[in-house]
């Protein structure tokens, strides 16, 4: 009975420890992207250096090193960069995001 | 990250359907959901091993969703005798009152050769000193003797 009750509860903290990353860290993208349509690219970068090691932790290397180009695209003046930067974050947001696509 | 955990659920019970579909013959030694559990476990901990670009969460915490499930599932069996039955089975006569149960061998696929063959590995010549051979739910043969017989020992 024992072993059951701490699997139980095993079971219940990964789905809400999961739950509560994707959804902060879909929430970080958002705020990053609605910066990013404001023209406050700066300021963009800068949220997403304060919260890259934790995003980190749950997002694969080829998409955080994806945000990371296009921060440095940006830095070069690059006119695409801006769009880069967006889309790179799209791509972490849509990796933590629960889309039935991704799913199957 | 949560596609991943749905994923781990989705595997998981599409393994433990796909192993009841291919029969007892299949699982061998062990019970379904901890041949499913072994081989899930195996193969989530080798890739973040081999792929540094997979974060390690990605690794643990499905090890630890299938472990837990493991561990539900195997209490559930233990206190469900119906839930026990639909995931294990039940054992099936092979072979009984001197003529083989073609409709069960047919069920779990196996031949009438593989019988006598498990017949031989117990110690008996023939089927003629065999009073029912059954397939267990581990997937493993049991012969029975009729009372008169007992297998031969090496050496006699």
């Amino acid at each position: 009975m024992g072993n059951f009750v701490y699997a139980l509860i095993i079971l219940a903290l990964i789905i809400i420890f999961t739950a509560v990353n994707s959804v902060i860290i879909c929430n970080i993208c958002d705020d990053i992207t609605a910066l990013i349509e404001e023209n406050c690219v700066e300021v963009a970068c800068g949220v997403w250096e304060d919260n890259r090691k934790y995003i980190s932790l749950f997002v694969r290397d080829t998409e955080i090193d994806l945000v990371d180009t296009a921060i440095r695209q940006i830095n070069t003046q690059n006119p695409d960069g801006k769009n880069f930067f967006k889309e790179a974050v799209n791509e972490v947001r849509r990796s933590e995001s629960v889309d039935w696509d991704c799913i199957f | 990250m949560t596609v991943i955990i749905f994923r781990a659920f989705i595997f998981y019970f599409l393994l433990m359907l796909m192993m009841k579909l291919m029969g007892k013959r299949q699982i061998g030694e062990m019970q379904l959901t901890e041949l499913i559990t072994t081989v899930m476990l195996s193969e989530m901990a080798v890739l973040p091993l081999t792929d540094t670009d997979i974060p390690v969460t990605h690794g643990l915490l499905p090890l630890l969703l299938i472990s837990s499930l493991e561990v539900v599932i195997a209490f559930a069996e233990q206190k469900s005798k119906g839930f026990r039955r639909f995931l294990n089975g039940n054992p099936i006569v092979l072979y009984e009152k001197g003529r083989f149960v073609e409709k069960n061998l047919e069920k779990a696929r196996v031949s009438a050769e593989d019988v006598e063959a498990m017949v031989r590995v117990n110690g008996y010549a023939t089927l003629d000193e065999v009073s029912c051979v059954i397939l267990e739910i581990s997937g493993k043969m049991s012969v029975l003797p009729k009372k008169s017989n007992k297998p031969n020992q090496s050496g006699e």
